[in-house]
């Protein structure tokens, strides 16, 4: 059934476009902070605070948006469901493509930030000190993956009726 | 067969109660044509939607072959609909995101899991033969005309060969023509032994019914008819 996962991504495209844009910058601030970490460029306690500060508000944002874009889901997951397919059989489909964006805006994010830091900085290059990519990965997919599969839930909770008269 | 049992159903706003379906009994036997005619608002499709296991009741309760549709849980209930209903809802809802073709296709699919796929593109052609709607297969469903999108609808709830069929005033933006097609329609998968659950205005879709029962108010008001 990939058929079901390459629709709902190529029929999403403009919403996948625009979340991928802001996966991809979230992965990038996510590598900055934790390069800044490493290499020991936070010279005071002030400056890590407020990039940090930065970035959860960013990522609320992110995660506002998810909201958003998850619900316009609602009424299709009702007829869904109607059809006969249970709520766990579509949510996996949903959930994969959600895991697919954050996986790949992670790897833009990441190899964006690799060439900013090879071009902008010669001492500490990311060869250099202890980065850590897979620390990011993880990060992105706990956060962004557990906000999604929540959303998802949370819009779909509704008996099947009620998510149908949902329509926009 | 299906028992509905003293069902009542209310839709709960944030503080507003409509009792829209308010003790309902009558049993659809196995074969049935039957018919549920009333004026808006008489909770007609409500009453579909708990047949269907889409909405739970308050009350009473729902009984289809040994399954307690209140009693099993909401995956089973999608189980359930896969395999004993073609669904016809009252809005001819459509999943946005597929085509009207991709929407067939999966209709079949739920009750049809295993089975070749010549037999969708059998049945396919023969619905679409007879519905004239080939030329709606490749749309999807947002760029339709109410008329189109009840013809894909009825469709997608007999392509899949269910034993039960469930519609929502299917005729409701039908011009004649199309209304006698379906019409046929009804009557011949029924005489196959097809067991049909109808909501209809049209009082000439309902006379093809054994029996109509009428609605008001949320209560079961007249049997019309019964042969
Ligand atoms: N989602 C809903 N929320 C609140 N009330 C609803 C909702 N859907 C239907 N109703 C109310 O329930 C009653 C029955 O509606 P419905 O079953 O659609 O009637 P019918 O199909 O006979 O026209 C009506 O009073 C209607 O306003
Ligand atoms: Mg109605």
């Amino acid at each position: 059934m990939s058929k079901v996962l390459l629709i709902l991504i190529n029929r999403t495209k403009l919403n996948s476009f625009f979340l991928l844009l802001l996966y991809i910058t979230a992965a990038f601030q996510l590598s900055l902070y934790y390069f800044f970490k490493v290499s020991g460029d936070y010279h005071n306690i002030l400056l890590e605070t407020g990039h940090l500060t930065a970035i959860i508000g960013f990522f609320i944002g992110i995660a506002g948006v998810q909201f958003i874009i998850t619900k316009t889901h609602a009424y299709d997951m009702g007829n869904l469901e109607m059809l006969g397919y249970s709520r766990p059989a579509y949510m996996i489909y949903y959930i994969a493509v959600s895991f697919i964006l954050i996986i790949v805006g992670t790897l833009f994010g990441l190899l964006a930030f690799y060439i900013f830091e090879n071009i902008f900085n010669s001492q500490n290059t990311i060869s250099k000190i202890d980065f850590s990519y897979f620390k990011i990965f993880k990060n992105m997919l706990l956060l962004f993956l557990t906000a999604s599969t929540l959303f998802y839930l949370f819009h779909s909770r509704k008996d099947p009726m009620l998510l149908v008269k949902e329509r926009q | 067969m299906i028992r509905i049992n003293d069902v009542q159903i209310s839709y709960k706003d944030k503080n507003d109660i409509v009792n829209a379906v308010k003790g309902v009994s009558f049993d659809i036997n196995e074969g049935e044509y039957l018919a549920l005619i009333g004026p808006a608002g008489s909770g007609k499709s409500t009453l579909l939607a708990a047949i269907a296991g889409m909405l739970i009741p308050d009350k009473g309760d729902i009984v289809i072959n040994k399954y307690k549709l209140k009693k099993i849980s909401r995956t089973k209930r999608a189980l359930v609909r896969a395999r004993q209903y073609g669904i016809i809802l009252q809005f001819s809802e459509m999943v946005n995101r597929f085509t009207v073709a991709e929407n067939l296709y999966f209709s079949w699919y739920a009750a049809n899991r295993g089975v070749s796929e010549t037999d969708f593109h059998d049945r396919l052609n023969r619905l679409t033969d007879r519905l004239d709607m080939k030329n709606l297969l490749d749309s999807f469903p947002a760029k339709l005309s109410g008329g189109q999108m009840q013809k894909a609808a009825i469709a997608r709830a007999f392509i899949k060969n269910s034993p039960i069929i469930l519609a929502d005033e299917p005729s409701g933006d039908l011009d004649p023509a199309n209304i006698e097609k379906v019409k046929e329609l009804f009557l011949e998968e029924n005489a196959e032994g097809k067991t049909i659950f109808l909501v209809t205005h049209d009082m000439k879709l309902a006379f093809d019914a054994k029996t109509i029962y009428e609605m008001k108010d949320g209560r079961l008001c007249d049997l019309i008819k019964h042969d």
